[in-house]
């Protein structure tokens, strides 16, 4: 049974160790692609991915128009 | 047989770490975006507190809102990475815009026709850079978008419910309709 709980500790210390490394490593960050939309958005939405937001807002605006 | 605990113990571990990645990989990484359906329209007040945060954005509490909402597919080198729902609530005073935290389909009985649909997006769900990031730092906005379909499958009403207690609102979310700061659709137009 004491195997068993060293056991569990091993995991979740495994577990806490995959998330700590994955935390440590950030990628390098691509420079964001210009916005094709010129509407003013709010500078919270400017820093949380606007971009990604922007392409879906755009393509969905432009399947309303066809 | 003394072997069973270890066993049980060593897959529940890979499930941990598969469930690390999973987590992990869930990324916002596409060159196109497919829209499966869409849809723009005004939206007036039924019932709204003054204080409600869309009352911010409507510039008023008597003021309608518009609301472009859409259903898509997003894509890499031509394959499905994830579907995903935007909904964007525009009025005077600026917007905000989400994506889909959860859905819930309700159906006729016996049949694959919807009977009604709701969908729940909120302010904790955020990207950064292209990943999803849950933050739960209060005050967190939500909108609950209820569409009722009639048995031909025609949009036979849609209501928004907006809150400025998400987590309170996700917790209401599966059991039951949405009854308070209620907006109202007015027009529909979809392709």
């Amino acid at each position: 049974m004491n195997k068993a709980i060293i056991i569990i500790i091993v995991i979740v210390v495994s577990v806490g160790a995959i998330f700590a490394l994955k935390s440590f490593y950030t990628p390098p960050a691509k420079p964001a692609p210009t916005s094709t939309t010129s509407q003013n958005l709010p500078l919270q939405q400017l820093s949380t991915s606007s971009n990604i937001l922007d392409r879906i807002e755009v393509a969905i605006l432009a399947k309303l128009k066809k | 047989m003394k072997k069973l605990p270890f066993i049980l113990i060593i897959t529940f571990a890979l499930i941990n770490v598969g469930v690390v990645f999973a987590a992990e990989s869930i990324r916002y990484d596409f060159d196109d975006v497919e829209v499966k359906y869409a849809a723009e329209f005004t939206a007036k007040p039924v019932s709204v507190e003054a204080n409600n945060w869309i009352v911010q954005i409507a510039g008023g509490i008597n003021q309608p809102i518009t609301v472009l909402y859409g259903v898509v597919n997003l894509k890499r080198g031509g394959e499905i990475q994830l579907s995903e729902e935007f909904i964007k609530v525009s009025g005077q005073n600026g917007s905000e815009r989400f994506l889909l935290n959860s859905a819930a389909y309700d159906y006729y009985e016996g049949t694959s026709n919807y009977k009604n649909i709701k969908s729940f997006f909120w302010s904790a769900k955020k990207l950064v850079d292209n990943s999803v990031v849950k933050d739960f730092t209060p005050p967190i906005k939500s909108i609950t978008f209820y569409r009722k379909f009639d048995e031909s499958q025609q949009i036979s009403s849609i209501m928004l419910s907006f809150s400025n207690d998400g987590e309170q609102a996700s917790a209401e979310f599966w059991s039951s309709v949405p009854t308070e700061n209620l907006y109202e659709a007015v027009v529909v137009s979809s392709n």
